[in-house]
C-alpha cells in the first residue's frame, strides 16, 4: 500500500518534470497557466507537445511494466518479458514495412496503424499455434517462433532496401522514440493500453495460484485456457499499441518487475499493479533524461533505456548471486 | 468421490484401466503400486485435469466448484516466488475469493503442520522437507471434503513422514476422504484405512490391508517378499527380498509416470 502512494507520488512528480523540460523553458506557474488556457506559443507547446509525450510515456511504460509483470507471473520465470511472444517484433515489422513501401507517409497515422495491425495478426498466428491446452510451454514456443520470423522479416526489408534514407528511417525507428508524438497518437494506444491492462489486471488470482505450478491452479478453480487467452491478448494489445505509437522499447518489462518484486513480497498479482505504476516512473524519467543530456541530438528512448537498463540488470543478477549463495 | 469404469489412454495404450473405485467420507486410501502403474495419472484423471474415458464425479463439476470439493498435492514440489510460507499456505483460500488477513483455516493449516516457527520466512529458502510440509499446509487450507497428494510423504523425515500420515488420518476421522499415493508399504498399511493397489494401470486389489498386501499381490505385483503381522502396537510390514522379477514390470518401467 505505502508502496503503491510511493509509486503514484513519483509517477505524478515525473509528470509534471517532463511537461516542464523541454527547448522552451519556463517556470512552473506560467507553464501550467499556458497548459490549461492553451494561450501563446507556450500553451501550443505545452498542450501539442509536451503533454501528449507526457501521457505517451506513462502509457508506454505502464503498459510495458505491467505486460513484464504479467508474463514473468503467468510463466513463473523472472527472465519473461513481453517481447517473448512476439508482438513487439510483429508490431516492428508492420511499422518497417509501411516505411519501406511509403505507406506511413501517405496519412499520419499509417505507420502505427500497420504496426497494430500485424501485431493483431501475430496474436491470431500465436492463438493458433500454441494450441487448445492451457500450457504455457507451446506458448514460449509459438512465441520464440514468431519473433524469429518477424526478426527476420525486418532484416529482409532492412537488407533488400534500394533507399539508404528510409534504411536509415527505419533503423531510427526501431530505436524507438517518444519525440514529435501527437495526441493522434495518444488515441490510438490509448484504448488498446487501457483494456489490455484491464484484462492482464484480472488475472491477478490466476497468477497468484500458477506460484504452485499449473496442475494446482488447475484444481483451485483457475481455468489455464481463459487465463493464456487473457494474457496474449491483453499483452498483444498493450505492447501493439505501445510499439505502434514508440517504437521497441526494450528493458523496461524485464527490469522493473524485478526492481519491484521484493517490495510486494513476491505476490504476482501485486506486482502486476506496481510495476504498471513502476514502468510509468521510469519511462517518464527516461524520457527527461533524453532531453536533458542531449537536447539538440534526438537521442532515442530505447537506446537510453538499453543503456539504462542493462547495468541495472546486471546489479540485480549481482544481488541474486549473493542471496543464493 | 465416485469413479466409474475410469481410463486414460496414451496412444493406445491405457495407462489407467477401466478403475473403478469410491471414495466415503472417513476413508483414508492409500494408492500404492510399483513405479508407472498409473497412481498419479489416476488422482489427476479423477480431479479432472487429465482427458480421461469413464467418469469421475469430480471431473463432471464446473471447475470452481470442484475446487471446493477437492485439493490437490501434486508430487513435483513447485513454488515459483519467495512468497512468505503464511502467503503460500494462504493460496488454498483463493477458491473461497479474496484471501482474509488471519484467516482461520490458514493458520489452524499452520499449527496442523507445526510450521509456526517458519510463518514468515521465505518459502524458497527452506529446505525440502519444510517446503513439503508448507505445500501440505497450503492444501489443508483448501479445507476440501476430498484431499488427494500424490506422494506427500516423499523427502520428508520419519518422524515428519508418521506425523504427516498421522493428520490426514485425523482428518480422515473427523469426516474427509483422503486418497494419497504412498510408496512406503509399511506406512500406508499402519495409517491408512484401505488400500488400493494398482498395477499396469488396473485396480488390482482394493480394501483394507490385510486383504490386499498378501503375500499373492505381493510376488505379481511388487515382486517382493515380505514380513506382515499384525500386532498391538499396528501392522508391521517389513519387505525382505526381491524375487525374481517376471518381465512385466520392468518393461514398463517409470516411463509412464
Amino acid at each position: 500500500m505505502r508502496l503503491g502512494l510511493f509509486l503514484i507520488f513519483l509517477v505524478t512528480l515525473l509528470f509534471l518534470c517532463s511537461l516542464l523540460i523541454g527547448h522552451t523553458q519556463a517556470p512552473l506557474s506560467t507553464s501550467l497557466k499556458a497548459l490549461i488556457s492553451g494561450q501563446g506559443s507556450l500553451g501550443t507547446v505545452m498542450q501539442e507537445i509536451r503533454l501528449p509525450r507526457a501521457i505517451l510515456a506513462v502509457l508506454v511504460g505502464g503498459s510495458l511494466g505491467l505486460s513484464g509483470a504479467a508474463m514473468q507471473g503467468y510463466l513463473r520465470n523472472p527472465l519473461a518479458e513481453p517481447g517473448l511472444i512476439g508482438i513487439s517484433g510483429s508490431a516492428s515489422l508492420g511499422a518497417v514495412l509501411s516505411l519501406q513501401t511509403g505507406f506511413a507517409s501517405m496519412f499520419w497515422l499509417a505507420l502505427p496503424l500497420s504496426a497494430l495491425g500485424m501485431s493483431i495478426f501475430a496474436v491470431f498466428l500465436i492463438i493458433l499455434l500454441s494450441g487448445k491446452q492451457g500450457r504455457s510451454l507451446t506458448l514460449i514456443l509459438a512465441g520464440i517462433a514468431i519473433s524469429a520470423l518477424a526478426g527476420a522479416m525486418t532484416s529482409l526489408v532492412l537488407n533488400l532496401s534500394p533507399n539508404p534514407y528510409a534504411t536509415a528511417e527505419i533503423v531510427f525507428w526501431m530505436m524507438g522514440s517518444l519525440a514529435d508524438r501527437s495526441f493522434d497518437h495518444v488515441w490510438i494506444a490509448l484504448p488498446f493500453s487501457v483494456l489490455g491492462a484491464m484484462m492482464i489486471l484480472s488475472l491477478g488470482p490466476a497468477l497468484n495460484a500458477l506460484t504452485l505450478g499449473e496442475d494446482t491452479a488447475q484444481t483451485m478453480g483457475i481455468n489455464l485456457v481463459k487465463t493464456r487467452y487473457a494474457l496474449v491478448i491483453g499483452v498483444a494489445a498493450m505492447i501493439g499499441a505501445t510499439t505502434a505509437v514508440a517504437g521497441a522499447v526494450g528493458f523496461v518489462g524485464l527490469v522493473v518487475p524485478h526492481i519491484l518484486r521484493r517490495w510486494v513480497k513476491s505476490q504476482p498479482s501485486s506486482l502486476m499493479w506496481a510495476s504498471m505504476l513502476g514502468g510509468a516512473a521510469l519511462v517518464l524519467a527516461a524520457d527527461i533524461l533524453v532531453r536533458l543530456v542531449l537536447p539538440d541530438r534526438d537521442l532515442k528512448l530505447g537506446v537510453v533505456m538499453a543503456i539504462l537498463g542493462a547495468p541495472l540488470f546486471l546489479h540485480l543478477i549481482y544481488k541474486t548471486r549473493a542471496e543464493l549463495s | 468421490m465416485n469413479l466409474d469404469k475410469l481410463s486414460v489412454f496414451r496412444g493406445d495404450c491405457p495407462v489407467v484401466d477401466t478403475v473403478s473405485l469410491v471414495l466415503e467420507p472417513g476413508d483414508f486410501v492409500g494408492l500404492i503400486g510399483p513405479n508407472g502403474a498409473g497412481k498419479t495419472t489416476l488422482m489427476r484423471a479423477a480431479l479432472g485435469i487429465l482427458e480421461h474415458t469413464g467418469s469421475s464425479s469430480l471431473s463432471v463439476m464446473p471447475q470452481s466448484d470442484r475446487a471446493k470439493q477437492a485439493a490437490w498435492l501434486p508430487q513435483v514440489r513447485e513454488i515459483a516466488w519467495g512468497l512468505s510460507v503464511r502467503d503460500l499456505i494462504g493460496l488454498g483460500r483463493l477458491p473461497f475469493g479474496p484471501i482474509q488477513k488471519n484467516d482461520m483455516h490458514v493458520e489452524a493449516a499452520i499449527i496442523k503442520m507445526e510450521l509456526n516457527a517458519f510463518s514468515d520466512r521465505i518459502a524458497t529458502q527452506l529446505s525440502g522437507g519444510e517446503q513439503a510440509r508448507a505445500l501440505i499446509a497450503r492444501a489443508l487450507a483448501q479445507d476440501t471434503p476430498i484431499l488427494m497428494a500424490d506422494e506427500p510423504t516423499a523427502s520428508l523425515d520419519p518422524a515428519n513422514q508418521i506425523s504427516t500420515l498421522k493428520t490426514f488420518s485425523e482428518l480422515a476421522e473427523a469426516g474427509k476422504g483422503i486418497i494419497a499415493s504412498i510408496h512406503d508399504l509399511g506406512l500406508a498399511a499402519r495409517y491408512c484405512t484401505k488400500l488400493a493397489l494398482l498395477d499396469r494401470g488396473k485396480l488390482v486389489a482394493f480394501g483394507p490391508a490385510d486383504a490386499v498386501l498378501t503375500p499373492d499381490n505381493l510376488r505379481t505385483v511388487f515382486s517382493i517378499e515380505a514380513h506382515y503381522e499384525k500386532t498391538k502396537e499396528g501392522i508391521i510390514f517389513q519387505p525382505l527380498s526381491v524375487l525374481k522379477k517376471s518381465n512385466k514390470n520392468s518393461a514398463q518401467g517409470d516411463t509412464l509416470k
